[in-house]
């Protein structure tokens, strides 16, 4: 058990080393700012540019958190998925785990540090523009159409704990980081088609980004999403122990 | 609310600071290490000089993903 915080520290250490969390936290920092931006400058950018007898609606605090999600769930992610895609599949690449297992660390250590150091990278820099753009949001728009803003987030981070799991399992699978980035887009794009099974809304872990509006404004309870939270992680406690098991399989040299 | 400008910087500077500061922070960050380097993973000095100070935002993160290699000379 020793070993797993050691390995931990070692890709906390890269993480920084590489200026991977820096590029992280930036973006996803530069999303939270822009977010209340956008939403109060869109109703004027479009007046400058179609004339100003267009009515337009004043934009509100919902339509500012509609940005932050719309963000996050179609850049954000992403993003995490180029930045992190070759976690595991570099290390085998570059050889670098030999040395490290034959003195004795266990490879699922491997995967979990990886896991737990991906995840609270995903936590902290979600909370930290969750709070920035809540509290713009609020300089911004003094309406009161947005009640639930925690309960909105909370899906929003389920899901990348999913999400991440996905990324690393793909990255134990493929050969090359691309390998493991199309094994991402392709679970989004399964996810994303079985949306269209309106049955399935409620156990679909991609309900996890998109409903979050409707949480906000007090339309959707957020009691209702409990089975696609159950279901992401499900899956994400599946894919771990199956990255696990990848990876006893693999031939390090 | 007329978009004149000094108008508008009155208004949104508490999120235009924030925002100038962390572009042109990361695109220094790149240019540091860029010029700190002779080789990358691809291309040369000059094509990432360009890519990360005409792309805000995205030239870096392009830099820091593609053009960065993970050897210490790169």
């Amino acid at each position: 058990m020793r070993t797993l915080p050691v390995f931990f520290k070692k890709e906390l250490l890269e993480t920084w080393r590489t200026r991977r969390f820096g590029v992280l936290a930036v973006v996803f920092l530069l999303f939270a700012l822009m977010s209340p931006l956008a939403a109060k400058l869109t109703p004027d950018l479009l007046r400058l540019s179609l004339g100003t007898a267009v009515k337009l609606p004043t934009p509100t605090s919902v339509d500012s958190w509609t940005q932050f999600y719309k963000n996050i769930s179609q850049m954000g992610i992403y993003i995490i998925a180029i930045l992190f895609g070759g976690t595991v599949s570099r290390e085998l690449t570059d050889k670098t785990l030999v040395n490290l297992v034959t003195k004795g660390l266990p490879r699922w250590a491997v995967i979990i540090a990886k896991y737990l150091c991906l995840l609270g990278q995903w936590l902290v820099v979600v909370a930290s523009a969750f709070f920035i753009t809540w509290g713009y949001t609020t300089f911004y728009f003094s309406d009161r159409q947005s009640p639930h803003p925690i309960a909105a987030c909370l899906p929003l981070l389920v899901f990348g704990a999913f999400f991440l799991a996905v990324v690393l399992f793909g990255s134990t699978w493929g050969r090359h980081t691309y390998e493991g980035l199309l094994f991402t887009c392709l679970v989004m794009a399964i996810l994303f088609l079985a949306k269209l099974l309106k049955q399935a809304h409620n156990f679909n872990p991609v309900s996890l980004i998109g409903d979050n509006v409707a949480i906000l404004q007090g339309n959707l309870s957020l009691t209702k999403l409990f089975p696609a939270m159950g279901v992401a992680l499900g899956l994400t406690l599946i894919l771990i122990v199956s990255s696990v098991a990848l990876l006893n399989k693999k031939a390090l040299v | 609310m007329d978009l004149n400008e000094t108008q508008f910087l009155i208004d949104y500077w508490p999120t235009l600071l924030p925002v100038a500061i962390l572009e042109v922070g990361l695109m220094l960050v790149a240019l540091k290490h860029i010029f700190q380097h002779t080789r990358y993973r691809f291309g040369n000095r000059v094509m990432w000089v360009v890519i990360v100070v005409v792309f805000q935002i995205i030239g870096p993160v392009a830099y820091f993903t593609w053009g960065k290699g993970t050897t210490s000379d790169e």
